[in-house]
């Protein structure tokens, strides 16, 4: 029974893979226009202040960019192990590397805020008095800078994490289907006959045994752990668009930590 | 299975893990050679590089419909042209 009821949904929820995957891509583009906005607000002004970006760029920790670096990194490869996993049907698998990439991105922002509190202890932040007496305009440029770029890929980062942790609530929920089904067969299945009926308005009816044979149709609810072939597809494509948001905030800090941390 | 899924193996991800974290440790260990002004160019080149490879294979662009592929190259013509744009005026004002 629980094939069939798989089947059902199945055919319920049609799922467009290409269009979903479409949609993302779209989505990803004006992200990409957004941070490419700060980008070229960033080449534009190293181009005014060279030398004020390298003193800057020398005051923060290449290490911490460097470990937050191979964070996203290995974290990108976990997602995307976790897609493979899933298309291999390994459910476990796949769920274990979404909390693998979860760790990370968390590691991630751990050391982001080690990195900043730091940073704002020396009274570098935007605004600060200390900043703006102590620094020249091309340094007070470049730490605004920093602290707008990391600060739109952390929010980024926060967001990848509560997107992963939906995928994870779709992957490991177990479906309910209500179908309908004739009191004369349903009174003949095995097993059946103790189960409580539930009227419309809420009202118990007794058990499957006691109803009268009036009842025509019955509405069931089943709860189901779906097999290999007949799991959601739509979870495949979710985990794989939360992936490509997750490799995109990858590929941002593989761009921001070059510019802020190494050219010095 | 679904129709534009490709058979996928967990070790051609790894080696493109490795391939990232080398070239990470090549921008970090070339950083502190003194290219003066090329610097900002050779770090940009590596960047794109280990961008194009998350965007190719962790993203699968290359297994992606003609469509999807299309739609990325446009985006990267409309930056260049962003680019190119505050390029030939910001310096001339």
């Amino acid at each position: 029974m629980s094939n069939h009821a798989a089947t059902m949904v199945a055919h319920k929820h049609p799922s467009d893979v290409e269009g979903a995957k479409i949609g993302m891509w779209l989505f990803l583009f004006t992200e990409v226009l957004l941070f490419g906005g700060l980008f070229i607000a960033y080449a534009v002004y190293r181009s005014v202040y060279p030398e004020a970006f390298q003193t800057a760029a020398a005051n923060l920790d290449t290490f911490i960019g460097a470990v937050n670096t191979l964070f996203l990194l290995t974290s990108s490869l976990t997602v995307v192990i976790a897609i493979v996993a899933l298309q291999k049907d390994k459910q476990k698998m796949a769920v274990w590397m979404i909390w693998a990439t979860v760790l990370f991105a968390l590691g991630f922002m751990v050391n982001k805020y080690f990195e900043w509190s730091a940073k704002i202890h020396h009274g570098i932040y935007p605004g600060s008095p200390e900043l703006l007496a102590d620094h020249s305009k091309g340094e007070i440029v470049f730490y605004n800078l920093y602290y707008t770029m990391t600060g739109l890929h952390g929010l980024h980062v926060i967001i990848g994490l509560i997107v992963f942790f939906f995928v994870l609530y779709f992957i490991k929920r177990r479906p309910v289907v209500t179908e309908e089904m004739p009191y004369e067969i349903l009174k003949n299945v095995r097993g059946t006959s103790r189960l409580a009926v539930v009227s419309e308005k809420g009202e118990e009816l007794g058990t499957v045994a006691q109803l009268d044979d009036k009842v025509e149709l019955v509405d069931i609810r089943l709860t189901y752990e779906p097999v290999a072939e007949k799991r959601d597809p739509r979870n495949f494509v979710k985990l794989e668009n939360a992936g490509l948001y997750w490799h995109l905030v990858d590929v941002i800090w593989i761009f921001l930590f070059p510019l802020f941390y190494l050219i010095t | 299975m679904h129709e534009n899924e490709h058979e996928m193996k967990y070790s051609t991800y790894i080696y493109v893990w490795l391939a990232l974290v080398v070239l990470t440790w090549v921008t970090v260990a070339v950083a502190s050679i003194d290219f003066g002004n090329a610097a900002v160019f050779v770090a940009l080149l590596i960047a794109a590089f280990k961008s194009s490879l998350v965007v190719a294979w962790f993203m699968h662009l290359k297994n992606e419909s003609a469509t999807i592929k299309w739609m990325v190259a446009t985006l990267f013509i409309v930056f260049a042209i962003f680019i190119g744009i505050t390029f030939t005026d910001y310096p001339f004002r």
